[in-house]
């Protein structure tokens, strides 16, 4: 009996393993393996609008426009375009592109593109970025107008986004549920293989690319939470490319000589919100006081370990429309106190500060908790659980909070309708509950003109006033950071996040 | 996170006096060095205020992350905190955790246990069917549960600890119980018209102390672990609250960089789990009446 | 001396009494899981947080928000929620993932053989060094083999899962290069660190149990009457104390078992290695609240089962069990 019981269990042991063997390693030279801080949700752009996510499609799908590294926008799937007038723009389609199932590329691809995004029973995460879309008109299988329901000059940025991707209409329809998860078809230079849920997504060089073929024949994306293990693969050379190191990992890597660094300005701006509508934080001097309270350069200096910039206002440099030449506020805590004392709190207040459980943010809310009290200002840290946060400052029951924002689109109405316009309130993105009747007006005008220079213009004044009321801390401008082996050539991290591979080669 | 202690066979049948029984423990080895180890730290925690000089909570950026001198025993954290007076005040906060979820399920698994043994029949049965279902549950989510509808906060991690331990203490009460409540005396005390709590309180509980001891030093082990798996999750205790489950969490980024940072908090953790897991493995030794050698 | 809680099986393996015995368990099965499944949804419920805001981010326009909110039926009262999931789950209907719109079977059924694996692993390796070390400690106590194991025993116990892994990773990745440090890719070298990390303090477990038990059978009479009758001491051992001593070992091995599926989570993390437990912290955070209720009954069904089959290995493994209640 004890025989046929172990022999039984090795037949197990032996199956579980067989199951569990899968794809080479990274031992094949032609393959480039990737390392993520968390897998993909789905690949149907329509779907989630999630980050990991957005980095692998980047890979398959590709866009009308295609925003660069550089954030200028050039054609991609559209050789060219005309605006008609304020509502209607009209794009030239590139021929003789194929879709990964051999699908040819037409303008009916698009139309349904868009209308399965718009669609409210697709359920997409992203369909408010091209909401505007009133319509797609075919007018033959190379040429599409499409129609927005107001004047909306960021439209062109938002077409760049990765959320929209184009789809092949018989691909999707095949596919029916499976799609976005089994079966994934786009245009772009590599095309969907496997995906092992939690652990790694295989993507293959496409070989009818229509433009320059991808140098490496095959990808591997695999997901590893934690940051120090992601290091170490990097280091020990099973990974060839490694997102989002943590500074500590980052300064040791340094010295690697087989680690190349790759810091970039990100898209995002970290800063403490105010609850405008709840005292004493009505109270500009209130909130000016706090900014002069808080030192933000040891924040950066220290908790990032030098990788961010201290922010001058809510549009990190990068952004179009940002205003680089806003003072940031000093550190000075005789001016804080004075200000207090003047808006009739002499010895400070009790209040709380909340941030979600980001190792970083809870680093500077501990920090900033000690500045606030060297001004007589208690803060209570509350580390508060993503979901509860979300509900929470979004039904405006906060004092303070800590939160990021990433302004995807590198437009500055991206980076300040949602947050600052008065019908956005609560979760639309408006958690400081903020209200100026001009800021709302500059903001309506700046995206419904397209007078590039009329739209700057309207963003500067919007900034100022910012800056001078200070519904925010003005914290930070996190720098993103990248690694990847010394063999590695022709890696360009992109601004937003989702880099491209299609120019990646190994040495 | 679950008790994985079976319960004692025939528990506290031995009817020793307490003279014997203290001699019998203090001649035990383990049960010795655990117990001397953890009267150490516990006095360390007691008088935290005094054997620490600097303040657990005083920040120095620009000090942050040194390693062992002359004025900071044990180095600085990332705060430039010193990581002695952290470590020496995180042992009164991590004893506490323990002490307090593993008497939360103490109480609450022993009232179960004793109810359930004692009468048996469908009490016993619904009892031991709700020790069922929350063992089935895994605590960790249980936990993680718990703690994101109450928010991450020191009491809700006691909480949440406490209830995840309370079906083992049910069992290891309710196998005393069973065990006891055949014997003669207890009879002759039904028969002599003896209130069932009298009983209960003054003949059965008595007995099954030997087990619930062993049971509560080696859960009170298992709790501080607990309390630290729960900090991965972000559910433990808030900054700056230098708990050593959370200190060992919030620097596992510095393991490589500067390694003191998560070295003390976790050898912290680990002397006072082993010593408590000595001491429980000497207690069972040295009380089980069946073999004293 | 079995554990309590549970009747003794009735006679030996097969016959109708067996089956009889099997068939009651399975239905006690029912109660359990209708219990859990209420307490984890009410737990849910009362947690603050909201799934479709957690979908639409930071960024919810309120009437995509509305939208979502009807479709995934929030709005509806609690127990009517519940009951609308009860009734598709007994036709092993799970829903839908709010997060990633697939099945919720499918996402278990993806993430499963992951953690299955390691807790397998895991278990034997415990068991294979666990069971030796607990025999040797008992039959050589107090010497210097017997105090090496258990404080090597209480040390494997003693650290916290996330410190061990990251130290393994360290030394032998970093430091020493034999293996890889995450993920799971195929080769037995990707399990070896997972394993090893979860299976220390099972293995822990079972060598202080198997001690416990161990010296308790030696000193029991018919080890001292087979002594007496002058057999063999290696075949005194083996053959009798041992057989007796394995059966709360095989109790807590069930309970260990039980332990590593839950306790995964954080070697999932920490290896990459996917798995039910990081689904599970995953979909509380989102609180994708069908996949939490799938993985929890997944979870409180293997126990279930688990604790049947210990039983039944029990009965198989006790000759007086068998015996008595025949």
């Amino acid at each position: 009996m004890n025989r046929i019981l172990s022999r039984a269990l090795l037949a197990v042991v032996l199956a579980l393993l067989v199951a569990g063997t899968l794809i080479p390693g990274a031992a094949l030279a032609q393959t480039l393996v990737v390392a993520q801080g968390a897998d993909a949700v789905n690949l149907d752009p329509h779907t989630t609008n999630d980050q990991p996510s957005a980095r692998v499609r980047r890979q398959i799908y590709e866009t009308l426009i295609v925003q660069g590294e550089d954030l200028v926008l050039r054609p991609g799937l559209a050789t060219s375009w005309t605006q008609l007038d304020e509502l209607t723009y009209e794009f030239k389609l590139r021929e003789g592109v194929k879709f990964h199932n051999g699908e040819p590329f037409k303008a009916s691809d698009v139309k349904f593109t868009f209308e399965r995004l718009l669609d409210p029973d697709t359920r997409a995460d992203a369909k408010f970025l091209l909401e505007v879309i009133d319509e797609v008109q075919v007018i033959d299988d190379y040429t599409v107008r499409i129609k927005t329901k107001a004047p909306f000059s960021p439209i062109l940025a938002h077409l760049a986004h990765p959320v929209a991707a184009i789809l092949n209409e018989k691909a999707v329809k095949e596919a029916g549920d499976a799609y976005g998860t089994r079966v994934a078809v786009g245009t772009g230079p590599f095309r969907f293989v496997s995906w092992v849920s939690q652990s790694h997504i295989i993507l293959a060089r496409f070989d009818d690319y229509w433009g320059e073929k991808a140098k490496v024949s095959q990808v591997v994306i695999r997901a590893i939470p934690e940051g120090t293990v992601r290091a170490i693969e990097l280091e020990t050379g099973n990974v060839d490319i490694a997102y989002d190191l943590e500074p500590v990992d980052r300064m040791r890597l340094e010295f690697d000589p087989n680690i190349k660094l790759f810091m970039t300005e990100s898209l995002s701006a970290n800063y403490i919100g105010f609850n405008v509508q709840k005292p004493p934080f009505d109270d500009v001097r209130v909130r000016q006081a706090i900014n002069y309270a808080i030192d933000v350069e040891p924040l950066v200096d220290v908790i990032y370990s030098g990788q961010a910039v201290q922010a001058f206002g809510p549009l990190s440099a990068q952004v179009f429309g940002a205003h680089t030449d806003l003072e940031s506020y000093p550190y000075d805590p005789q001016k804080a106190r004075e200000l207090l004392a003047e808006a009739g709190y002499p010895n400070g207040f009790r209040t709380s500060i909340w941030t979600n459980d980001n190792p970083l943010r809870i680093q500077i809310a501990e920090v900033v908790q000690q500045y606030l009290a060297d001004v007589g200002i208690q803060a209570d840290v509350e580390v508060v659980e993503w979901g509860t946060y979300l509900a929470n400052t979004g039904a405006g029951l906060h004092d303070m909070f800590i939160l990021g924002w990433v302004t995807v689109t590198a437009d500055a109405d991206y980076g300040l309708y949602s947050l600052f316009h008065s019908s956005q309130f609560g979760s639309a993105g408006n958690r400081t509950f903020y209200s100026n009747p001009r800021v709302d007006e500059l903001l309506d005008f700046a995206r419904s003109t397209s007078d590039q220079e009329a739209r700057k213009a309207a963003y500067f004044e919007v900034q100022e006033i910012l800056r001078e009321e200070a519904p925010w801390v003005f914290l930070l401008f996190p720098l993103n950071v990248d690694g990847t082996r010394a063999n590695i050539e022709g890696f360009t991290p992109h601004p937003a996040g989702h880099h491209f591979l299609g120019r990646v080669s190994k040495n | 996170m679950a008790s994985t202690l079976a319960p004692q066979r025939g528990a506290g049948l031995g009817l020793d006096t307490r003279g014997q029984l203290l001699r019998r423990v203090m001649r035990n080895r383990k049960a010795l060095v655990g117990g001397v180890c953890l009267l150490i730290i516990a006095l360390a925690a007691i008088f935290a205020d005094v054997i620490a000089v600097h303040d657990p909570y005083t920040q120095n950026l620009r000090n942050r992350l040194q390693p062992p001198s002359g004025e900071h025993w044990l180095g600085t954290d990332q705060f430039g905190r010193d990581m002695f007076a952290r470590i020496v005040h995180g042992a009164r906060i991590s004893l506490r955790v323990g002490f307090v979820s593993v008497g939360l399920a103490l109480l609450v698994g022993g009232t179960m246990g004793l109810l359930a043994g004692y009468y048996g029949g469908w009490l016993e049965s619904i009892l031991m069917r709700l020790v069922d279902i929350l063992l089935a549950l895994p605590s960790f989510l249980l936990a993680l549960a718990i703690v994101s509808t109450l928010g991450p906060s020191l009491t809700n991690v006691m909480i949440a600890v406490g209830i995840a331990y309370t079906p083992g203490f049910a069992r290891v009460m309710r196998s005393a119980v069973l065990s006891v409540r055949q014997l003669d005396y207890v009879a002759a005390a039904q028969a002599a018209g003896a209130s069932d709590l009298r009983i209960m309180f003054r003949h059965v509980v008595p007995n099954a102390l030997n087990p619930m001891i062993v049971h509560a030093t080696l859960a009170l082990a298992g709790s501080i672990l607990s309390a630290a798996g729960l900090s991965f999750l972000g559910m433990g205790a808030q900054p700056p609250t230098p708990e050593w489950g959370s200190m060992l969490n919030s620097a596992r980024s510095f393991i490589r960089a500067a390694h003191h940072v998560v070295t003390y908090p976790g050898l912290a953790i680990m002397i006072t789990v082993l010593c408590l897991n000595l001491l429980g493995d000497g207690l069972r030794d040295a009380l089980d009446p069946r073999w004293n050698r | 001396m079995s554990s309590p809680g549970r009747a003794p099986p009735a006679a030996g393996i097969g016959g109708p009494v067996m089956a009889q015995f099997i068939l009651k368990r399975i239905l006690v099965l029912v109660p359990v899981l209708l219990g859990v499944s209420v307490i984890v949804f009410a737990l849910l419920y009362l947690t603050p947080g909201d799934p479709a805001l957690l979908m639409l981010g930071e960024h919810a326009p309120p009437e995509q928000y509305r939208a979502l909110r009807e479709k995934l039926g929030l709005d509806d009262p609690v127990h009517i929620q519940y009951l609308r999931w009860l009734w598709r789950a007994v036709q092993l209907d799970l829903g839908d993932s709010i997060r990633s719109s697939r099945p919720v079977v499918e996402e278990i059924v993806e993430r499963i053989p992951g953690t299955v694996e390691l807790a397998v692993l895991s278990v034997l390796l415990a068991t294979f060094i666990g069971i030796p070390a607990g025999v040797i400690s008992a039959t050589r106590p107090n010497s210097w083999l017997d105090n090496i194991f258990t404080v090597l025993a209480l040390g494997g116990v003693s650290m916290p899962v996330f410190w061990q892994a990251l130290m393994l990773i360290i030394i032998f990745s970093v430091n020493l290069g034999w293996l890889p440090p995450s993920g799971r890719l195929g080769g037995w070298e990707y399990f070896v660190l997972p394993v090893v990390t979860l299976g220390t303090s099972a293995a822990a477990s079972i060598t202080r149990m198997t001690r416990a038990t161990m010296l308790e059978a030696i000193h029991e009479d018919y080890v001292r009457t087979a002594r007496a009758k002058g057999l063999d001491e290696r075949r005194v051992i083996y053959r009798h104390a041992l057989r007796n001593a394995l059966l709360p070992v095989v109790t807590v091995i069930g309970l260990e078992f039980g332990n590593l599926m839950a306790g995964a989570v954080i070697t999932e993390t920490i290896f990459a290695w996917p798995g039910i437990g990081r689904l599970a912290v995953d979909a509380i955070r989102t609180r994708d609240y069908p996949v939490v209720q799938g993985v929890v009954m997944t979870f409180a069904l293997s126990y279930v089962l688990i604790n049947l089959i210990v039983d039944l290995l029990y009965a198989y493994l006790d000759p007086r069990l068998r015996v008595r209640y025949h």
